[in-house]
C-alpha cells in the first residue's frame, strides 16, 4: 500500500491480491479530512481478504469523506455482495465495467466515472463500443446486480 | 391453470440448495450447458466408482489434463493461482471469467489447506504453514470440448456437507434481499464464492479420507450469460 499526504488529503494506492497475507498498515489520520483510495491495481480479493478489509476500513470513521477511484470488478462484486464492505463515509468515484463481444469473444474494461457515466439519478453507460472487428460490445454484467451499490 | 412463475437464477439456486439441505443431493438442470444427466443417473444408481478421487476423468470420462499440482504448505497458493491464470489465458478465456475462476480456486485451496485439516482454529497469516498428515492437497485443471474444470482434493474428508451448504444457502438468501452480513467468524462467504461463479459443482466425499470439489466453467461465454444459467450441483458421500 502506497500513501501520500497533501494538506488534509491522504492519498492511498492498494495493489495486488487482498487475502490472508495482506497487511493494512495503521494510518496517521490526524488532520485528514479526505481520503482518496485508488484500487486500480487490486487483482483479487478472497473471503479472508474481505474480513481484513472490513476490519481496516472500520477504523476510518474519523475521515469526513473517502473517495474510491478505479475500483476493479473483483472489488465491485464484494461491494455489492457484502454488507458494510464500504464504510458509510465512502463514495464511489469511478469503477470498471466489463464489456463483451459475443461475436469475437473480446472484452474491454470501461471506467465509469461519477458525473459522466453515473450519478445520483442513475447510470448512463457509454454507447457505441466496438471490438477490433467492428462488432457492437455489450455490458457483460447483470446490470441490476452490478449497479446495485449505487442505490445506496 | 396458469404456469408457475419463472424463477430468477438466484431463486433457482436457492431452490436447489434448499433441496440439498433437505437431503436431495443430485441436481442437474436442463438449462445448464453441462447437463451431466448421465452422471446424475450414475450417482443415483451408485455406479460411479472411486467418485471422490481427484481424477476428473473418473467421473466425466476422457479429458485433457492441463495442470496438476501438489500442495504441501499454505505458501504455495499464490504460485498455483499464477500458473492457473496463465493456463486460462492460454485458452483465450476472457478476463472476467478468469477472475471468477481464480476467485473460486482461491477459496477451494483456502478451504483445503486451512479449514479441512484445522477447522477454523488456525492463524491464516501463516504462509509457511505445512499441512499435516503426509498427503498433499491436489489441484488439477482439466479441459473438455467446451469447459474447464478445476478440481481440488484434500486428504482429510472432514467437510460437514450439511453445514457447508446451509451456510451457502444463508448467503444466497441474504444476498437476494440486500447484502451478506459478515459477522465474526465469517458467514460462509467462502462457500458462496466457490459456487456462485461456476456452472456445475460436484462434491465427492469419503469421510475421514478425502473431500473433492470439481468446479466446471465454460471456456467461452459472456459473464452475463453464465450468470443467468441454472447451476448443477451433485454431491456424493460414501464410505470407500
Amino acid at each position: 500500500m502506497n500513501q501520500a499526504k497533501e494538506g488534509d488529503i491522504l492519498k492511498i494506492e492498494i495493489d495486488g491480491h487482498i487475502d490472508e497475507e495482506s497487511v493494512f498498515p495503521e494510518l496517521d489520520l490526524g488532520g485528514v479530512n479526505k481520503m482518496v483510495v485508488n484500487l486500480d491495481k487490486v487483482t483479487a480479493i478472497n473471503s479472508v481478504g474481505i474480513r481484513e478489509w472490513i476490519k481496516w476500513s472500520k477504523g476510518l470513521g474519523s475521515v469526513a469523506t473517502i473517495e474510491i477511484h478505479h475500483c476493479p470488478k473483483v472489488v465491485v462484486d464484494q461491494v455489492n455482495m457484502v454488507a458494510g464492505f464500504l464504510p458509510p463515509n465512502a463514495k464511489m468515484e469511478s469503477f470498471y465495467v466489463p464489456y463483451y463481444s459475443d461475436d469475437s469473444g473480446e472484452e474491454k474494461m470501461v471506467l465509469f466515472k461519477r458525473g459522466e457515466h453515473f450519478g445520483d439519478s442513475g447510470v448512463t453507460p457509454p454507447g457505441g463500443l466496438k471490438d477490433s472487428e467492428g462488432n457492437e460490445m455489450e455490458i457483460d454484467v447483470i446490470e441490476a446486480k452490478y449497479f446495485k451499490f449505487l442505490n445506496g | 391453470m396458469s404456469a408457475a412463475p419463472k424463477l430468477s437464477p438466484e431463486e433457482e439456486t436457492i431452490a436447489t440448495l434448499e433441496k440439498v439441505v433437505a437431503g436431495e443431493w443430485v441436481h442437474c438442470l436442463p438449462g445448464n450447458p453441462f447437463y451431466d444427466l448421465d452422471l446424475s443417473l450414475l450417482v443415483e444408481l451408485d455406479q460411479v466408482k472411486n467418485y471422490a478421487e481427484e481424477d476428473p476423468t473418473v467421473i466425466l470420462g476422457q479429458r485433457e489434463k492441463k495442470f496438476r499440482f501438489e500442495i504441501w504448505s499454505a505458501g504455495q497458493k499464490q504460485e498455483i493461482l499464477s500458473q492457473l491464470k496463465a493456463r486460462f489465458e492460454g485458452l483465450g478465456m476472457n478476463r472476467a471469467l478468469v477472475e471468477d475462476i481464480l476467485s473460486c480456486s482461491d477459496e477451494l485451496i483456502t478451504n483445503a489447506v486451512f479449514n479441512a485439516p484445522f477447522a477454523q482454529k488456525i492463524d491464516r497469516k501463516t504462509s509457511d504453514l505445512e499441512i499435516p498428515g503426509g498427503k498433499p492437497v491436489i489441484v488439477e485443471l482439466s479441459v473438455g470440448e467446451t469447459d474447464v474444470m478445476v478440481t481440488c482434493a484434500d486428504p482429510y474428508g472432514s467437510l460437514n456437507i450439511e453445514a457447508f451448504f446451509k451456510k451457502m444457502l444463508a448467503c444466497y438468501r441474504q444476498g437476494l434481499g440486500a447484502s451478506i452480513n459478515y459477522g465474526e467468524g465469517g458467514a460462509g462467504i467462502g462457500s458462496f464464492m466457490i459456487f456462485d461463479p461456476c456452472l456445475s459443482l460436484i462434491v465427492g466425499m469419503s469421510p475421514g479420507k478425502r473431500t473433492t470439489f470439481h468446479c466446471r466453467f465454460p471456456i467461452k461465454m459472456s459473464s452475463k450469460t453464465r450468470r443467468s444459467l441454472p447451476k448443477n450441483l451433485i454431491i456424493f458421500k460414501r464410505e470407500d
